[in-house]
């Protein structure tokens, strides 16, 4: 029973806007460390006979050691910021698209019948979107001949006489009062009775101990927590390293005392004093990271759990034992299309041939050309051309 | 060891390290190929999993239709002859083959019920036919994807310039699994 995640959207983005993040942190981190490096060994002679020299292999591990701290040090506070409010977004995307594996499935090749797909939505990441999920139910609705697409405009169509879910049903009556287009509160309606659905149906229901906060009380709680902390955590680490350990500051002292000007100019004298500076840098480092993270973490716990509620309140559903089983095919019926098919490439009319297999790449973010066809039609208001074509 | 690499030439170390990164992609090709190539044998055996099923179907079906039709030899041999040929097909080219024979000899039994009330009335015989319609629209699909799936391949070792490695490690095209005539016929709509 192992927990997995669904491939979604928000996930990969978050994940994909977290790598840029670190990159560019990162490399400019070094580009700095490049400079200064640079600054304060420009007047060093690498006269190529000393290449061989042990002194030259000191100061090249300096010059690494320098640019690798300035990778971690350069901008930290801003770096560390980023980096907490992303983990909290992170930590509740992943949320909504965990799973547990209890059949061990990878791919799943078939329809998944009884299943609208607002529900799938649901599974998937725990939320139903306007337009990708009214996009597949219209396509799903169209493949049943419920609806015509005819110059970008959505018409009725009587030639099916297929059974229309709840939903379904639901949005062509509004898509006919609405004269072919849906208003903000006519998918806001939409998405709440799809939610209602979903926990009738047992899929989902509301997560107890996020349904217990009261609103707003978690911020003021991590804020409290995390300034206290904030406080309390080098008052206790700096009581406990004055009770139990014996700092050693000799080193810390030797480099900020070190004239930087007379290394470079005079390092042949200084050859001797070289690789105990390297540890003195090192330890330097490390020190002034351990305390900057003893400051900064509680604040830093604050705003990671302050980004991980913002979503979270929004959302407060969590999957039912059904809904797991579900998920667990929904995940391997989205793997399935993005590695065996280009799905993501078809259009609309050819549902004929994939018949619900395309309704799913759309809602399972497969395919966005469709939600872009679909949704440029029920957004339109040209209520003169759809009052005629939208007939009851 | 890092005096050594503090030690060395600094071209030296970016030939290197541009060799790498070389030996990376090359790796990174041959497994995207790799995985590439196992999605269409992947697919295949989908489709041969619903193949064999339809075979298995059939001694049921020739079963229940001999109770009313025993006479009806040829028809009945030509879907054994068709189901045998399936059974024993070797390579994807030769199941093909023998299924686009079954397809075609199947609508002949089916036909029988509309002579045979019996038959029609059968409730084994209804099953059957609605398992081996079931069975023949998964055949369908399994064979949409695995087309798919030889595409996304066939764009890989074609496109430059994974077409040199994969002309290098021996990457063979793959055949698309064409529909044959009587599953063209049967889409013809009638007005």
């Amino acid at each position: 029973m192992a927990k997995r995640y669904v491939d979604t959207k928000d996930l990969r983005r978050i994940k994909r806007i977290s790598n840029i993040a670190y990159t560019v942190f990162a490399v400019v981190g070094l580009l700095v460390g490049i400079i200064i490096t640079y600054a304060t060994f420009s007047d060093y002679n690498f006269a190529p006979e000393l290449r061989e020299t042990r002194e030259y292999r000191t100061l090249m591990a300096l010059i690494i050691i320098m640019c690798m701290e300035c990778v971690i040090l350069f901008a930290f506070p801003a770096k560390a910021v980023v980096i907490a409010v992303l983990s909290g977004r992170k930590k509740a995307y992943s949320e909504l698209a965990a799973y547990t594996s209890v059949h061990g499935i990878e791919y799943y090749r078939d329809f998944l019948k009884g299943i609208s797909p607002a529900d799938i939505s649901i599974l998937m990441d725990l939320q139903v979107e306007d337009d990708k999920d009214i996009s597949a139910t219209l396509l799903r609705l169209y493949d049943k001949k419920a609806v015509d697409f005819e110059r970008g405009r959505i018409i009725r169509s009587d030639a099916g006489n297929a059974t229309l879910t709840r939903g379904e049903q639901e949005l062509l009556d509004m898509l006919r009062q609405g004269n072919g287009s849906l208003t903000a509160a006519d998918k806001a309606i939409w998405k709440r009775n799809r939610i209602e659905d979903a926990v009738n149906a047992g899929l989902v229901e509301k997560d107890p101990k996020l349904e217990k906060r009261m609103p707003g009380k978690h911020y003021v709680s991590c804020c409290l927590t995390g300034c206290l902390s904030g406080f309390a955590l080098p008052v206790v680490a700096g009581i406990l390293g004055l009770l139990f350990f014996r700092l050693d500051f000799d080193k810390i002292k030797r480099f900020m005392t070190v004239e930087w000007g007379d290394l470079s100019r005079e390092w042949y004298s200084n050859v001797e004093y070289l690789p105990d500076l390297i540890e003195a840098f090192q330890f330097a480092a490390l020190f002034g990271l351990a305390l900057m993270l003893c400051f900064t973490f509680p604040y830093l716990w604050a705003i990671r759990n302050i980004s991980y509620y913002r979503i979270r309140m929004r959302n407060k559903l969590i999957r039912t034992a059904k809904g797991n089983e579900l998920t667990e095919k929904v995940a391997g019926l989205k793997r399935f299309i993005n590695e065996f098919s280009s799905l993501s490439q078809k259009r609309k009319e050819e549902v004929v041939l994939w018949n619900d297999f395309l309704v799913y790449a759309v809602v399972l973010e497969e395919n966005n050309r469709i939600i872009r066809d679909i949704s440029g039609m029920y957004g339109k208001s040209d209520a003169v051309d759809t009052v005629c074509r939208f007939g009851a | 060891m890092p005096d050594a690499i503090l030690g060395m030439n600094p071209v030296l170390l970016i030939v290197i390290a541009i060799a790498a990164i070389l030996v990376i992609a090359l790796i990174a090709t041959y497994n995207s190929l790799v995985k590439a190539r196992n999605r269409v044998k992947n697919q295949w055996s989908q489709i041969d999993v619903q193949l064999t099923r339809r075979a298995e179907l059939i001694p049921n079906l020739i079963e229940c239709v001999k109770g009313y039709a025993a006479h009806e030899k040829e028809t009945l041999e030509r879907v054994m002859k068709a189901r045998s040929a399936m059974m024993n097909a070797n390579t994807p080219k030769q199941a093909m083959e023998a299924n686009a024979q079954l397809t075609s000899a199947l609508p002949g039994i089916f036909a029988l019920s509309e002579s045979y009330p019996g038959l029609k009335a059968d409730s084994s015989f209804l099953k059957l036919q609605t398992e081996l319609s079931e069975t023949e629209s998964k055949v369908a699909y399994a064979r949409q994807f695995y087309n798919d799936t030889v595409m996304l391949y066939k764009d890989k070792i074609q496109q430059f310039p994974t077409n040199i490695f994969a002309a290098l490690f021996g990457f063979r095209d793959e055949g698309y699994y064409i529909a044959d005539a009587a599953d063209r016929a049967s889409v013809k709509v009638k007005f």
